[in-house]
């Protein structure tokens, strides 16, 4: 019964942020503020995940094909694949879950314990045209955007681990990677992504603007949006694995 | 130099789509700044082809294959991007065949000897050549019979072995290798019981040959003299048999001239005359001592102490 109240109240909000997403002079400004905080601010670290994950996904692949009778350039295509079809995604999008996930959910929730929400919606704004539609359009606009940045230093990443480490040379390496480089999969990465980023920063700001009970409930909050976020970005993944692969 | 929002968000998505849309075209592998030539050709079959294999020219990569669709005349239709310099010339024939065993299916251009090139979106003939797995998989039964055939055969000779093998022969077998191992185990404790003994053996053999050597050593010199002083001897004892072999022949010669009667001895030996004389000697000697004594003064009257002095 409680979860069903969640769906509802969840559905609602996010109701309310389509209908209101039209009002895009009442959001501009904050629109462009999230999307260096979600886009601009994440680059860093997503270029650092990619990087560990490729050179990592690339070591131990070439440590657990070491025996088999295979040609050196699986492991470039294995590492590619991965890294494209799931890895820069959802590593990424777990990552951000706590990053703009944490954020997002403490700063509409302090704003909603400390009664500025209230103030904004007596001043005559729409509150969630202007906290959280800006939000979740910055977590679709920029998720894509970082999954390209993942994806590109992830299999630069894993090329530089095969060369560095003597294990695949680069050309065994970009072989692998390209005869088994089907356009489907950046697709589906890319979708996953979009998928990611609103669920990220759409349960973050559910999470914030329903916070209630002081400084406790803004922790809550930030907790339940993190966890969630990473839970229903694991769930989301099956589900588009189980339906366009 | 302040960057306003709008510029940082510009700048990130610009970089992005650049980055996306020249790593795709790098992965597919295309030229990322030109158009590449485009080129279809037509198969029976396309087993094991897919979107991104490559495509060689004299076992150069020169591209990869595009779109592939089934035609309504139940052929195969392939889009091929070729990016290269070197003109394809009319008549080129595309051979879908496998460059190894293990790897992926491809195309490999022969290049015709026509002087016109194909133009963009031109087909040129397409050629199924059967890979080595393949023509396996189609000889592969009979191949399977030959195999089946040489084990059955195998099996049999197995089985006559195991009859031949019967049982009391495996028994005997096993038990003759038993009683060698437990010999070899034998051997090995006794080998291991006596070694001390063995050891003792050898070392005081060798102890006895090194004193033996070292007397030999030491009495060379003597040994040395005492033969020296045999062969004197020796030659000596030549001399000596050489006298007695003249003294021999001389005393022959007595002898023989003995045995002829000759000289005192020979008549001595020879003439029984005198020893008969001896003899009747010897009777009238014992007549006259026997005389003396029966009757002294006959023959002592004319003597006297007187006499005698």
């Amino acid at each position: 019964m409680h979860a069903l109240k969640e769906i509802g109240k969840y559905t609602t909000l996010l109701y309310q942020a389509l209908r209101s997403s039209t009002e895009f002079s009442t959001y501009r400004k904050n629109l462009f503020h999230e999307l260096v905080k979600v886009g601009y601010d994440s680059v860093p670290i997503i270029i650092l995940v990619g990087i560990f994950t490729g050179s990592v996904m690339t070591l131990q692949s070439a440590y657990q094909l070491e025996f088999a009778f295979i040609p050196l350039s699986t492991i470039g295509a294995i590492v590619s694949e991965s890294i494209l079809i799931e890895l820069a995604a959802v590593i990424s999008g777990l990552v951000l879950a706590g990053k703009v996930g944490a954020r997002v959910a403490t700063e509409l929730g302090t704003m909603r314990v400390s009664e500025q929400i209230d103030a904004l919606e007596s001043m005559g704004f729409n509150s969630v045209s202007f906290l959280v539609v800006p939000r979740v359009l910055a977590g679709i606009l920029m998720f894509p955007v970082l999954y390209i940045v993942a994806s590109i230093f992830g299999i630069g990443g894993g090329l530089a681990a095969g060369y560095f480490s003597g294990t695949v040379p680069p050309a065994d390496f970009l072989k692998g990677a390209r005869m088994f480089f089907y356009p489907w999969n950046v697709v589906f990465g890319f979708l996953k992504s979009f998928v990611f980023g609103f669920i990220i920063t759409s349960v973050a700001c559910y999470k914030g603007y329903y916070a209630k009970g002081g400084a406790e409930g803004v922790g809550r909050a930030t907790t339940e949006a993190t966890v969630m976020g990473c839970i229903l970005i694991l769930l989301a993944d099956f589900i588009l694995a189980a339906l366009l692969l | 130099m302040k960057l306003s929002n709008e510029v940082k968000v510009g700048i990130t998505v610009l970089l992005a789509v650049i980055v996306a849309i020249v790593g795709f075209r790098f992965m597919r592998d295309i030229p990322i700044f030109r158009q590449s030539m485009e080129i279809t050709a037509t198969f029976d079959r396309a087993d094991g082809l897919s979107n991104g294999n490559l495509v060689y020219i004299k076992g150069v990569r020169v591209g990869s294959v595009g779109r592939i669709t089934l035609t309504p005349e139940a052929t195969v239709t392939i889009n091929m991007r070729i990016d290269t310099d070197v003109p394809i010339p009319r008549g080129s024939v595309a051979m879908l065949t496998s460059l190894g065993i293990v790897e992926g299916k491809s195309i490999v251009i022969e290049l015709g000897t026509s002087s016109e090139n194909v133009q963009f979106g031109e087909e040129i003939e397409g050629v199924y050549a059967e890979t080595m797995m393949e023509v396996l998989g189609s000889k592969g039964e009979e191949l399977g019979d030959d195999v089946s055939n040489t084990i059955y055969e195998l099996n049999l000779f197995l089985r006559q072995l195991n009859e031949t093998l019967d049982d009391e022969a495996r028994t005997t077998l096993g038990e003759t290798l038993n009683n060698v191992y437990v010999t070899t185990g034998k051997i090995a404790e006794i080998l291991d019981e006596k070694q001390q003994e063995i050891d003792n053996a050898i070392e005081s053999g060798s102890r006895m040959l090194s004193q033996l050597d070292t007397l030999v050593t030491d009495s060379r010199p003597q040994v040395d003299s005492l033969l020296a002083t045999i062969e004197h001897n020796i030659a000596e004892l030549e001399a000596v048999r050489i006298e007695l072999e003249s003294a021999t022949a001389n005393f022959n010669e007595i002898l023989e001239k003995i045995n002829m009667g000759e000289g005192t001895i020979g008549k001595l030996v020879n003439d029984p005359s005198m020893y008969e004389n001896l003899d009747s000697l010897t009777i009238e000697l014992n007549n006259l001592i026997k005389g003396i004594n029966e009757n002294p003064g006959r023959y002592l009257r004319h003597m006297s102490i007187i006499d005698l002095f």
